[in-house]
């Protein structure tokens, strides 16, 4: 027993009333919460016992009515007490139906997360327009601006101006479609470049050209009649060999990586002296490393320049052309890049979403 | 070409394995495709420099390789001949022929075999042993680079002419079974009766030499590398000879060969008669080129001495005139093998690094390298780009001409505007016969290929080109257009278990057009156009009433729509309804307009549904547009409904949301009523604004029966 019990005790019957109702409250609540299973029954519960018009707040208010302080004091402890225990056991009970309930919902909800995931599958840029857009990229950061120019061409910028006489063996190299009025398809993008030293005479002169290119071949599993090429050019005075092989291997570390190297091997294209051929490879610790070759380069011919109106002995330049397609080869491990040009999409979304290795 | 390593060995000392030999020969130029090893040795497959004429023997492959490394060189054995004055035997009638020399030999002894390596050049270089009178020409041929054509003197008719030949002419050339007509012009070589060779090019049946011959008239000359290309490419024969000869051949060996000659037939108990007899004698240029020792250096961010460079131009047969030469300068004579490609100091730079190495000299970049900037039209087309990609479309190559077979995918009447187009003269494959005009045909062959496939979503887009007959363009015969374009065909979104497919319609292509607006802060204006005129002949091949055109004040830029029906069953695809824009790149740069940033308001805007039964004359956003004017309250008009059924008559029903704003420009709060009044008015403006002006009936839906 409580000592202050005992207390009222010792001061009358009052006090005992007020305890057997208190007793009764208790005993009613806790016969009722024990058959609660759900959060409204809880809640009209709590209503019914500590809300505003609850048994407990009525019996609260009937404090008031007691005249004996000790009485009421005793009261007030007893009825606080009654309150606590409810407000505590319907807390309780609140938190054990809400676990049940959630417990419940889980169950109800458990889905089978071995069942693929719903996506949204994006699209991709070609990826020879991925490798051309970090080389321009690349370049612009060097100074390199992007020109473009016609597909349809003459024989005097596709072939005489950039040093390839007609009955030159050189034009072997390059066979042409043929269109009315004298008129070709561009062989290369070096007609951009023949075209833009014949305007321009301000320097420096540095420009980057990707375009389609078209040779009238018989295609095969390695050859196209339409692909693309990628070219630059960098004309100023007092352009040097060495600003070349800076130039590429600027280019192909920023793409590949700083321990990739690139060696220069010599080369005959009728608008360049010297020619090199350019072929990349990764360092190796031992062994032999594996070369790649990856485009073209040379020093602007003499006599392209003054084809074109610029003086020799006054400027100098470089142009080149990336092996673009080579690249991507070598990025994505495609055997044939033809099949890029085929617009197959399953080729493109296996390059673009490639899967992980078993 | 190919060479046998034991012959080349013959031409220059070797004293590396072929394992280090090939590496050295790539670094210098001469690329080996392949190394094949048999009983006869060891043969290199090379791929020479185009314009490298003296490369194609084994004494300038010999002498390139010592241009690198000194290694010593071995010459051809030969025995002297005197130059006669005159040449009774052969006239010149042609200036084609730069030289040509001719000697005599006759049987004075016994018959004895070639040495054995004679026949080992020919053969490691792909070549056939013939005769002894023949092998001999063809290993000076192949050993030195000067070809050279043996005749049967009994079988020749009188003198020999070098002429071009007249209109009919015909020859019986080696390796043919019936005579043919050359082309008029051809030089030739020819006696009285027949024509005994193209000159350069190839020899012909008659007076060629046998096992039996006892005479032998053996030609050495320098022929015009355009007059030799020019017959070989109309004959279709590339020979040894026409190869050598169209890259330019040595004037500087014509005597030479025919002392080797007669050092061969000597051992074959062949005895030169008399002197040679030089019928044309060229005195080609001897060009002497000045070489900046200081230049160089710069150059190749090199540091050599003039003595050091001398020493490497003298391994190319380069000589230092060291009279007029100094420390800084130096004055270099060009040899006869040579004379056809160096003309001037940078080709004795290229020389150098050659013999040098590229791969010695250093790294730099160009002095005063600064970054571009990037142009905006670049940064417009990455961001459509970027949006296309987020949507699952990919970026696709289309070649820029195409074939009757791809044109078919079309089903164009005869009458087509897209029937008219730029055609390539000598195509190697049909399907490359005409300059595209338009790029759905091959859009619509993406579509079928992944069809075929079994992967009939498709969305593809490319920026490409067309190309359309214009004789007063620029060129004088097309335009060249630089285009966009996209397809979409089969469902918007990839398939996913639980969801409904949403099959690509117009306005879903519609939409990505309205973004692709935004994002080049363009406003496109899209008009319904029933009727298309040629401005933009695509549209033609889209579904008459569900195509629209794109436009940029008042002026065409694009086409969106459908594809016909009629163009699809001629594709053949079925099962999709491909949706196709084009568009024209002249977008990218054009000026976007100035847009202001409107922050968000914590007033949230009140929403009322609108639903009108509009008629097909009545265009749905002149009808957005009457909403939008009629209350200044109404801050946006969006669609969420569009259906059409009996319960409609069989009209489209439209379903508008409006959203005012809760407050006034006097700051008041709207009530409920006011906006319900508000938007009765609305419907009531555009049922009496469309009768005035159309005499279109629109109804509220809700006030039909």
């Amino acid at each position: 027993m409580y000592k202050a019990d005992l207390m009222i005790e010792n001061k009358g019957v009052c006090m005992a009333e007020l305890s057997e109702k208190v007793q009764g409250i208790k005993a009613e609540f806790q016969d009722k919460i024990d058959q609660v299973s759900d959060l409204k029954t809880l809640e009209e519960l709590r209503v019914a016992y500590v809300g505003k018009k609850g048994q407990v707040k009525v019996l609260m208010g009937t404090l008031r009515d007691i005249k004996d302080p000790d009485v009421k004091r005793a009261a007030a402890v007893e009825f606080n007490k009654l309150r606590e225990y409810v407000e505590g056991n319907l807390d309780e009970n609140r938190r054990r139906i809400e676990n049940v309930e959630y417990d419940r919902q889980i169950e109800a909800e458990t889905v089978d997360m071995t069942m693929p995931g719903r996506t949204h599958e994006t699209g991709a840029r070609h990826p020879l327009s991925d490798i051309e857009t970090e080389c321009m990229e690349i370049l612009r950061m060097l100074g390199f601006e992007y020109v473009d120019g016609p597909e349809i061409e003459t024989p005097a910028h596709n072939f005489d101006v950039l040093n390839i006489p007609e009955y030159h063996p050189a034009r072997d190299m390059q066979d042409t479609f043929w269109l009315e009025n004298d008129l070709l398809l561009r062989s290369h993008t070096t007609t951009v470049q023949a075209r833009v030293l014949e305007s321009r005479h301000d320097l420096p002169i540095k420009i980057v050209s990707p375009g389609k290119v078209y040779r009238n071949e018989a295609v095969d599993a390695t050859h196209l009649a339409c692909f693309h090429q990628f070219e630059g050019l960098c004309v100023d005075k007092g352009i040097r060999f060495t600003d070349l092989k800076g130039t590429i291997e600027h280019v192909i570390r920023s793409i590949f990586g700083s321990n990739w190297q690139v060696r220069f091997k010599p080369k005959f294209y009728p608008y360049t002296e010297p020619s090199v051929g350019m072929d990349i490879s990764e360092k190796v610790t031992s062994g032999e490393p594996k070369w790649i070759t990856i485009g073209g380069a040379g020093m602007v011919h003499p006599q392209v320049f003054r084809n074109l109106g610029h003086d020799p002995e006054q400027v100098s330049g470089f142009a080149f052309g990336m092996g673009i397609s080579r690249m991507v080869s070598m990025r994505h491990g495609l055997d044939h890049i033809k099949t890029l040009y085929e617009g197959d999409l399953r080729v493109h979304q296996a390059v673009a979403h490639k899967r992980f290795e078993m | 070409m190919k060479i046998g390593l034991e012959v080349l060995q013959r031409h220059i000392d070797i004293p590396l394995p072929v394992e280090e030999l090939v590496p050295l020969m790539e670094d210098i130029g001469l690329e080996v495709k392949r190394v094949d090893r048999s009983d006869k040795g060891i043969i290199l497959t090379l791929e020479l420099l185009a314009n490298r004429g003296d490369h194609y023997s084994y004494a300038g492959i010999a002498q390139e390789i010592h241009g690198r490394t000194a290694w010593d060189l071995h010459g051809l054995e030969r025995d002297a001949l005197t130059v006669g004055n005159g040449s009774p035997l052969v006239e010149i009638k042609t200036e084609k022929c730069n030289s040509y020399a001719l000697a005599e030999f006759a049987l004075s002894g016994e018959r004895a075999a070639l040495p054995d390596y004679v026949a080992q050049t020919i053969q490691s270089s792909g070549g056939n042993v013939v005769n002894p009178a023949v092998d001999v020409t063809n290993y000076i041929g192949f050993a030195m680079g000067q070809p050279m054509h043996a005749f049967d003197a009994d079988l020749v008719s009188g003198k020999i002419t070098v002429r071009e030949t007249v209109e009919g002419e015909t020859a019986l050339l080696l390796f043919e079974d019936k005579p043919r007509v050359l082309p008029t012009g051809t030089m030739v070589i020819a006696d009285e009766k027949n024509i005994l060779a193209v000159a350069g090019v190839m020899g012909a049946q008659a007076a060629m030499p046998t096992a039996e011959t006892k005479r032998i008239y053996v030609e050495s000359a320098a022929f015009d590398p355009v007059s030799v290309r020019k017959a070989s490419k109309a004959l279709g024969i590339q020979s040894h000879s026409s190869m050598r000869f169209e890259r330019g051949c040595d004037p500087g060996q014509v005597l030479n060969a025919l002392e080797i000659a007669n050092h061969l037939y000597s051992l074959i108990g062949y005895k030169a008669q008399g002197s040679v007899q030089m019928a044309a004698s060229w005195e080609y240029p001897k060009p002497e080129v000045k070489l900046s020792v200081p230049g160089f250096n710069i150059y190749y961010g090199a540091n050599y001495s003039a003595d050091e460079l001398s020493e490497r131009l003298a391994r190319y047969g380069l000589r230092v005139n060291e009279q007029t030469s100094t420390a800084e300068t130096l004055m270099v004579s060009v040899p006869s093998h040579r004379i056809w490609d160096i003309k001037e100091e940078k080709d004795l730079y290229e020389e150098l690094g050659r013999s040098i190495g590229y791969n010695e000299f250093p790294y730099t970049l160009p002095e005063g390298t600064r970054a571009a900037k990037l142009p905006e039209w670049r940064q417009r087309k990455s961001r459509v780009e970027d949006h296309l990609v987020s949507l699952g479309f990919y970026e696709v190559f289309t070649d820029g001409f195409y074939g009757e077979r791809t044109l078919g995918m079309l089903g164009l009447s005869e009458n087509s505007p897209l029937r008219t187009h730029v055609k390539t003269a000598n195509a190697e494959d049909r399907d490359y016969s005409y300059m595209k005009n338009n790029n759905l045909a091959q859009a619509l062959g993406i579509v079928a290929t992944n069809v075929n496939l079994r992967r009939p979503d498709v969305k593809a887009f490319e920026w490409t080109r067309t190309f359309h007959p214009n004789s007063e363009s620029e060129n004088g015969l097309c335009d060249e257009k630089l285009v966009f374009w996209m397809i979409a065909s089969g469902n918007e979104q990839d398939k996913n278990w639980g969801r409904k497919d949403t099959p690509v319609d117009v306005f879903y292509m519609k939409g990505i057009v309205e973004q692709i607006s935004e994002m080049l802060d363009l406003k496109f204006e899209l008009r319904q156009l029933p009727d298309y005129g040629t401005a933009a002949p695509v549209g033609t091949c889209l579904h008459p009433g569900r195509r629209a055109g794109i436009f940029m004040n008042d002026q065409l830029v694009g086409v969106v729509g459908e594809v016909d029906p009629r163009v699809l069953k001629a594709s053949g695809i079925k099962h999709s309804r491909p949706c196709f824009v084009e568009l024209s790149q002249d977008v990218l740069h054009m000026d976007g307009q100035p847009r202001k940033y409107v922050p968000p308001t914590n007033i949230l805007p009140i929403i009322r549904d609108l639903c009108l039964v509009i008629p097909a004359n009545v265009a749905v956003q002149d009808v957005m547009d009457v909403i939008k004017d009629t209350s200044p309250l109404v801050q946006a008009v969006n669609v969420t409904d569009s259906f059409n059924s009996e319960a409609t008559g069989h009209q489209n029903a439209i379903t508008f949301s409006l959203e005012f704003s809760s407050r006034t420009d006097l700051g008041e709060n709207l009530t409920a009523d006011q906006v319900t009044g508000e938007t009765e008015k609305i419907a009531q403006d555009v049922i009496d604004t469309f009768k005035e002006r159309q005499q279109a009936t629109i109804l509220l839906r809700n006030a039909m029966p």
